[in-house]
């Protein structure tokens, strides 16, 4: 990689994770095209992890060289905006690909189709970049649907099971209310405002003339893109899918789902409402952010106490997942134009690149346990530390991570956004995710307690039979040292976390 | 009061008509032709598959047509490599996915022996 | 870099006892664990430090560089000790030592485990008292729980998995309330800090730089006190103040007695520690104003904590309890506010945590040849085990506070301390001291009736356990105990009570000499 200066030449080059991505898409398709009988599981999926990883590593490097300073590289007359923020979460996206891909060899042996399998992993992986980068609502668009469609494909990817296709369906459903929402409410508020570049909406509405006059009209639009959003990202009220959908799909299409489809979903909320709907603006008309604040709390209090309550450990996790949006909203609820808006922005940014690991970990770890044939509740957890202790070190790292104890990045970036509520003078937000905060910890404990404080159930078998499955182990392993480093090492991401945050932010007026 | 309206002329409608059950008012309805068999068969998945590829290659000419129209023009204006290169990336894309389409059997008519009869035609 | 390699020490230990098989594991730890603790005498020998860490003083063996940035605002790696937190290291190196010797004993099932778990509790120890940088700090004190949490869940007693969950939540609420009432000052104090490094914010703090949140709707003093009674709560959780300890006697009661011994001996002090560098320092002003309430939470953690364990039958509870009761003075000598108070609190953490170790350490014993802690089980155990009980009885004594040993010396300076102190108005502070004497008085009695009821007389025990002598490696931390504790008393300026009343001196404007009388007013 040469030495990139800041606006990178030509302009399109800034897009190069996306296209690698898609070029590896189309690589697997060729690959697969070849020979589709005689099934080559371990080039197939080294091909797909060594895609998404390179354009994991182009991303951090176009990151930390500056690539998308300021405001980014603007491609296709403004459709598309290659700025920090889209090089962030371009590489989240692509480093849970890489970990899905990796550890999905063995957790698929046996079925038919591999190919299918990656491919519309590392096609989803590419709606996720472009998503990254949307900057017209166009292009929001068609890149949530470029990432939808093989998310219903990968969720219902196990065929001949029944909680498989049921959640596909169930998702499949969700998703496509929930897009025609969207699309509608993308249709009002380009009925109001004329364009649908998000610049332009902001400007569009600047002068206050079009808020006053069809004000109410826009609100609709705005609340149904709320809608779009919340699906998306697995908050209230269009959760419901997360639980049932992620278990029943495949453990690495869930940990694919929950982590780096969420954190698209975010991406896309946190562009839109800050660029086309400065808070600032739009305060008198479209109070988004009071909007967030009450989706935040519902979110969290329902996401916690929805998982304290299970006995599956997937369905906690996905109930988890919910709750840990709550908290990324605050990112948005936040912004209340008091305290620096930079400070939630940016933490929320880093919650998701934390949760990307750690979250992906847990989810592996369960799917290392469905492959040893262990079983799903938290009771058929019990006493896993005797005949797997590395493996389950690495799941209390996720556990603890995710309860926000310091062992793992998740402490940092959780109690970053609970000091961001407070600085932004939310301090009721930040109490209601702190008694969330706590309340997690007695589940996610749960899980730490039937694997190292209780007795074996004489369900381990599996773990001598069926032996270590070398992929899925070594993502879990990657997965549990990069949420440990994520602690000491968060400086190199916060600052660009920051930064891209804080150019977002002054985009808007 | 607008939804009132209908309702109550839903309701009237219910109450005054006569009600005469007949054998030929719940038969299926097949454009006149007697029917065979009921409405629940399952279609064979081939026929959902021709249908995707169509829809490809559907949404490949309404792109191309725009672009052949402006072609002459767009090659002065731009340069052939800026015109013709990303047509030719797009229609690569949508080869690369037909081809695997093909390669994976999607064009096959394969008639399934476990269940007779299943193919309806 | 001496605290580095006092923390680096304790994780490499960790990590190499992990994975040292279960024959060896003990001896390894204990070996291992000397290290940490020379490490410390010899800080503690080179200790150069003076004042107080967070308002200009010179730190011994500090160490900063900038970890974070997030936002506008640096996370640093700042540590440095000063005579506050110089004792509370040597403490807790000496106990976690002496813990996992106490260890060789009652743990038999996965020893690997158990001891690379204390030897990681022992860094995020040292962590909690060296980190002058406020995330850091968190950082330590939140880690405390994770090697705590196994601790007590696996080779604790019968009612384990409850205790240690009931401990995780209740700690982990704690510190969420204070997370949020700190960082409310940190918002509050707007742009005149630049970094979370808590001699920054003390400092800004006492300067009165202290603005309103929510765009006015919180003033200075509103958000001064809802965070110093946020804070309070969260560390009065950990140290336990009355109507937070009722994790306590759980924890304590189902933790192994070794365990139990880290528990009372250094984990409770993060909380008086805490209180002292966070509350009393860096808001003595709303400290002052809330003397009354605190000082009346403080005599009743007293009263209530004896009572309490006057009502108990199991030693351990006993004693657990009274540590409720010690803590309560602790308190007493905060919020008096006069160099002695201050100096008499923090000596006082110091000694009960020697003390309180011992006497655990000792029931931990007996319990080892008798499998039970109920006072009316067994009679007479000084005939079989003279140098437990000695041990024991010195314990008692040192806790009632006989002449010459370290908790008469602290009770006595907190004693002075109160007595000289005016934040309440007339002789409030005296009665209040006078109450609290009955606490002490009530304790001592009833420990003193439990050990002749179980201790002395002749021999009786009805258990199928063969009653002997207990083994030498577990008598030794009790005799080192003793001494220690015996050295504090006689020697107490020349251990540490200079060192920690030169680091409260800048407390309370006049310097150590000058107690009360200069102290009004802070420096706002």
């Amino acid at each position: 990689m040469m030495p990139l200066q800041a606006p990178i030449s030509p302009d399109w080059l800034a897009l190069t994770p996306a296209i690698v991505l898609g070029v590896f898409a189309m690589v697997l398709f060729l690959l697969d095209s070849i020979d589709p009988d005689e099934s080559n599981d371990g080039l197939l999926a080294g091909v797909a992890t060594v895609g998404t990883a390179s354009a994991m590593v182009v991303a951090g490097v176009f990151l930390l060289s500056g690539v998308g300073a300021g405001e980014g590289v603007s491609v296709f007359n403004g459709q598309l905006v290659v700025d920090g923020m889209a090089l962030f979460f371009t590489f989240i996206f692509t480093s849970v690909a890489a970990l899905i891909c990796l550890a999905s060899i063995e957790y698929l042996a046996g079925t038919d189709d591999i190919a299918g399998y990656y491919s519309l992993v590392v096609l989803a992986t590419t709606g996720m970049t472009v998503m990254a980068a949307a900057n017209s609502l166009a292009t929001v668009f068609v890149s949530l649907e470029l990432l939808s469609l093989p998310s219903y494909g990968l969720v219902a990817y196990l065929k001949n099971d029944r909680g498989s296709v049921e959640a596909g369906m169930k998702y499949f459903l969700i998703g496509a209310l929930s897009s025609a929402v969207f699309a509608y409410g993308i249709s009002l508020v380009y009925g109001v405002t004329g364009s649908l570049l998000l610049p332009d909406i902001a400007s569009a509405l600047a002068g206050g003339e079009t808020l006053a006059n069809l004000g109410g009209l826009l609100g609709v639009g705005v609340l149904m893109l709320v809608g779009g959003f919340a699906f998306k990202t697995a908050s209230v009220p269009f959760h419901f899918w997360a639980p049932e959908a992620y278990e029943g799909a495949p453990a690495p299409v869930s940990a694919f789902l929950s982590s780096a489809s969420k954190a698209a979903g975010f991406v896309i909320a946190f562009r839109v409402f800050t660029v086309a709907f400065p808070i600032e603006t739009v305060a008198g008309t479209i109070d988004w952010v009071l909007a967030f604040q009450i989706l935040a709390v519902v979110t969290m209090t329902l996401g916690n106490f929805a998982a304290a309550t299970q006995e599956n450990v997937k369905r906690m996790l996905a109930y988890s997942s919910v709750g840990h949006a709550g908290y990324v909203l605050i990112g948005l609820a936040a912004l209340t134009g008091q305290g620096s808006g930079e400070i939630v922005l940016g933490a929320g940014m880093i919650h998701l690149l934390v949760y990307g690991f750690m979250n992906t970990g847990a989810f592996l770890f369960v799917a290392m346990a469905e492959y040893w044939e262990v079983g799903r509740t938290f009771e058929d957890y019990n006493g896993l530390a005797t005949k797997a202790p590395v493996a389950c070190v690495a799941m209390t790292v996720f556990m603890f991570s995710l309860a926000g104890l310091p062992i793992g990045g998740g402490f940092l970036s959780k109690y970053y956004l609970f000091a961001g509520a407070v600085g932004a003078g939310v301090w009721w937000l930040a109490g209601v995710a702190a008694i969330n905060s706590a309340l997690s910890l007695f589940y996610y404990s749960r899980v730490v307690k039937a694997m190292w404080l209780e007795e074996p159930n004489g369900n381990l078998g599996g773990i001598d039979t069926r032996g270590y499955p070398t992929g899925l182990y070594s993502a879990v392993m990657i997965a549990a040292v990069a949420t440990v480093l994520l602690l000491p090492a968060l400086g190199v991401f916060s600052d660009v976390a920051f930064e891209a945050a804080n150019a977002v932010l002054r985009l808007g007026p | 009061m607008g939804v009132a309206i209908p309702l109550t002329m839903i309701a009237a409608s219910a109450l005054i008509r006569p009600s005469v059950p007949e054998q030929g008012k719940r038969a299926v309805y097949e454009s006149g032709e007697v029917p065979t068999g009921n409405t629940r068969i399952r279609f064979n998945i081939q026929y959902y598959m021709v249908a995707l590829l169509f829809v490809v290659f559907d949404i490949e000419t309404v792109l191309i047509f725009p672009w052949t129209v402006i072609y002459r023009d767009a090659v002065t204006q731009f340069g052939l490599a800026r015109a013709l290169l990303p047509m030719l990336g797009f229609i690569g894309v949508l080869v690369v996915g037909l081809a695997w389409a093909w390669r994976n059997g999607a064009v096959r008519w394969v008639r399934s022996e476990h269940v007779p009869g299943q193919t309806a035609d | 870099m001496m605290i580095e390699a006092l923390i680096g020490l304790c994780l490499l230990g960790a990590g190499v006892v992990m994975f040292t098989p279960d024959r060896y594991a003990a001896k390894v730890a204990f070996g291992w664990s000397l290290l940490p603790l020379a490490l410390s005498g010899l800080m503690l020998l080179n200790f150069d430090g003076t004042g107080n860490a967070l308002l200009g003083g010179t730190l011994a063996f500090e160490e900063q560089f900038t970890w974070i940035t997030l936002g506008p605002y640096d996370l640093s790696w700042h540590v440095g000790l000063d005579g506050i937190s110089m004792p509370l290291v040597a403490l807790s190196t000496l106990l976690t030592s002496l813990a996992i010797l106490s260890a060789w004993t009652p743990i038999t099932k996965r020893q690997n485990q158990f001891y690379g778990l204390v030897l990681l509790l022992e860094a995020s120890l040292v962590g909690v008292f060296a980190a002058l940088d406020f995330f850091l700090y968190f950082v330590f004190w939140e880690a405390v729980l994770i090697p705590m949490y196994f601790l007590v869940g696996i080779w604790g007693g019968a009612r384990r998995k409850y205790a240690a969950i009931k401990f995780f939540v209740y700690t982990n609420i704690a510190s969420l309330v204070l997370f949020i009432g700190f960082f409310g000052l940190v918002f509050g104090l707007g742009d005149s800090i630049s970094s979370l490094d808590l001699p920054e914010i003390a400092q800004a703090l006492r300067a009165g730089e202290l603005g309103s949140l929510a765009g006015g709707l919180i003033g200075p003093e509103l958000l001064a006190l809802s965070a110093f009674v946020a804070m309070f709560i969260g560390f009065g959780v950990k140290v336990p103040i009355v109507p937070f300890h009722t994790w306590l006697p759980d924890a304590h009661v189902e933790a192994p007695t070794p365990i139990s011994v880290l528990l009372a001996g250094v984990l409770l002090k993060m909380g008086t520690y805490a209180l002292l560098r966070f509350n009393f320092t860096m808001l003595p002003e709303v400290a002052r104003s809330l003397a009354v309430p605190i000082a009346a939470l403080a005599v009743i953690s007293v009263i209530y904590g004896a009572l309490l364990a006057l009502g108990q039958s199991d030693l351990k509870r006993v004693v657990a309890y009274s540590s409720v009761s010690s803590m309560g003075y602790v308190i007493l000598g905060l919020v008096a506010y006069t160099s002695y108070g201050l100096g008499g609190a923090t000596f006082q953490m110091v000694s009960h945590g020697l003390i309180s170790g011992l006497m655990f350490a000792c029931v931990g014993v007996i319990y080892n040849v008798t499998h039970t802690r109920e006072i009316g089980d067994m009679a007479g155990i000084a005939e079989r085990m003279p140098l437990t009980v000695g041990a024991f009885v010195a314990g008692a004594f040192a806790y009632a506070g006989l002449p010459l040993m370290a908790g008469f010396a602290a009770e006595f300076f907190i004693f002075v301390g109160a007595f000289q102190s005016t934040v309440i108005a007339g002789n409030g502070m005296a009665v209040m001291t006078a109450l609290a004497m009955f606490g002490i008085v009530i304790v001592a009695g009833y420990l003193l009736w439990a050990m002749q009821r179980s201790l002395f007389g002749p021999f009786e025990f009805d258990g199928d356990y063969d009653v002997t002598r207990a083994a030498r490696h577990d008598v030794v931390p009790l005799v080192v105990l003793i001494i220690v504790i015996i050295a504090l008393g006689t020697f107490p300026d020349d251990t540490f009570f200079r060192m920690i009343t030169d680091a409260v001196g800048p407390l309370v404007d006049g310097g150590p000499a000058e107690a009360a009388i200069g102290s009004g007013g802070g420096s706002s």
